[in-house]
């Protein structure tokens, strides 16, 4: 796997995840998308071993909270605790509006919060936005 | 009576009685040959400072006779008899009170216990109830957001090939997912009001109320002849965002159930009762409620109206009153059918302290 990964998206959830490609296709951003389902997904995908190891890193992830197998706020802190990935951009995309995910995203270090909308015009401007953002207006660090 | 050196000269005949020697054998010994050795020690203790003192005491010993435990009230006094004092003793039996008290503190002791356990037994199963209620309603949204978002692309990917009808029934679809949208959200926003702990600190909330004022005039009332005074009113002890809210509610109520009238007419007013408690009162000039079903108000999910009529989910005040009750206060309304309404926010004015 050497070509680029724009964005990593983490959603256990396949109608959101549909969603969510729907979204940032229709913006035209993100081509190349990875898609993960679950924590232990990233987890190995960043840190497996042997040739996964040089896996690409992508541009920025968005990753769900309420995740199978290893949590995305563990997922977060690990991300953020290694040296490899800290600097990536994490979006939390979650549906908890819940203060203490959110106190505790920050404190861990993600770049950003957004609740996921129910309403579905209001979740693909809100997707598009992130897509647009983080791959077009955002420099890397 | 004893004699400096704990020697017994003297017993009637309930001592004798008492520590089971009707032989009178126990005269010219000391306590040494029927108590145990810590026990002796401190009756000898005990006379000494008598003894040397010359002032009376009154101590309760605790005297084992025959392996059973008892309670004895003494009262110890020193009589002259010249170069030699002697100790004199009178003492009662206090066994069965000192047992009654016994068992009446281990009674409180475990009442305590009890009260506490189901205390605890309580607050867990609210908190369980909350965080279910909680997580019931977060996952709700997600299969909820998948029948917004496929019913939407429905409609965007074909629309050409579906007639009025069809497009009018998907209409229908997304109508009540957003109206399911906006109960969830506002469940969970009771809920969070319900669980947040209160920090109470002193208020202007004649301040606060016009800031909410200015806000809601500008967003919910916008284009509308609105005559909304908010008076000065007493402080309050109350944690702000919640007494903000709550305000916000009632505000935005009296916006909204007066808008058939032009102008509409809303005051916000508050007074200190003499029994120390500060009321706060919202008045507007809207359709008001039918007085028989003013109980309902506050319930939640409790509407007066038909959707069609006004907007809302019915938690608003369900709101308000879990605010005002969690503050010590209590929430009350008047009004009539076409008259207008008042709601009421009591509060003691002292404010609560916070409760966790």
């Amino acid at each position: 796997m050497d070509e680029e990964v724009e964005i990593l998206i983490v959603e256990d959830n396949a109608t959101d995840l549909e969603m969510t490609l729907r979204a940032l296709k229709r913006q035209n951003v993100g081509n190349r998308i990875l898609a993960l389902r679950d924590g232990a997904e990233v987890l190995d995908y960043f840190f497996g071993n042997g040739h996964k190891r040089d896996n690409p890193l992508p541009r920025v992830i968005l990753l769900d909270l309420k995740l199978p197998k290893v949590d995305g706020i563990d997922v977060l802190r690990k991300l953020k605790a290694e040296e490899r990935t800290r600097r990536i951009p994490v979006v939390v995309l979650t549906s908890s509006t819940e203060e203490s995910d959110r106190l505790a995203s920050y404190d861990l270090g993600a770049n950003s919060f957004v609740v996921k909308p129910v309403e579905f015009d209001a979740f693909s401007r809100a997707i598009a936005d992130l897509g647009l953002y983080w791959l077009v207006v955002n420099r890397q660090p | 009576m004893k004699d400096p050196h704990g020697h017994y000269l003297y017993g009637n005949a309930a001592f004798h009685r008492a520590i089971g020697d009707p032989e009178r054998d126990v005269l010219g010994r000391t306590d040494d040959g029927w108590l145990t050795e810590a026990m002796a020690a401190e009756v000898m203790r005990r006379d000494r400072e008598v003894l040397s003192s010359g002032e009376d005491s009154t101590a309760i010993d605790d005297l084992r006779v025959d392996g059973e435990a008892r309670w004895w009230m003494v009262f110890r006094f020193r009589v002259s008899a010249g170069a030699n004092a002697v100790l004199g003793g009178v003492a009662i039996d206090v066994t069965e009170q000192r047992r009654a008290e016994e068992a009446v503190r281990r009674l409180n002791v475990e009442l305590e216990e009890r009260v506490h356990a189901r205390t605890e037994e309580l607050r867990r199963a609210n908190e369980q109830l909350e965080s279910f209620s909680y997580s019931v309603s977060h996952d709700l949204r997600t299969p909820l957001r998948a029948i917004d978002g496929y019913s939407r692309m429905l409609q965007e990917d074909y629309e050409r090939i579906l007639d009025a009808e069809g497009r009018r029934l998907l209409g229908v679809i997304r109508a009540n997912t957003a109206r399911m949208g906006d109960l969830i959200s506002d469940l969970l926003e009771f809920s969070r009001f319900s669980r947040r702990s209160v920090q109470p600190v002193e208020t202007d909330v004649t301040s606060l109320a016009r800031a909410v004022a200015r806000r809601l005039l500008a967003s919910d009332g916008a284009g509308r002849a609105i005559d909304l005074s908010v008076h000065d009113v007493p402080p309050a002890t109350v944690d702000p965002s919640m007494f903000e809210q709550a305000i916000s509610n009632l505000l935005s109520n009296a916006i909204k159930y007066s808008r058939d009238r032009a102008p509409a007419r809303i005051d916000f007013r508050g007074w200190r009762e003499e029994n120390g408690w500060v009321v706060y009162q919202v008045e507007d000039n809207g359709v008001g409620f039918d007085p028989r079903y003013g109980d309902k108000l506050f319930g939640v999910f409790q509407r007066l109206h038909h959707a069609d009529e006004f907007e809302g989910t019915g938690v608003g005040l369900a709101i308000v009153k879990r605010v005002v009750e969690r503050h010590g206060g209590r929430v009350w309304a008047e009004g009539e059918v076409g008259k207008g309404a008042r709601f009421f926010l009591a509060l003691p004015e002292k404010g609560m302290g916070a409760d966790g």
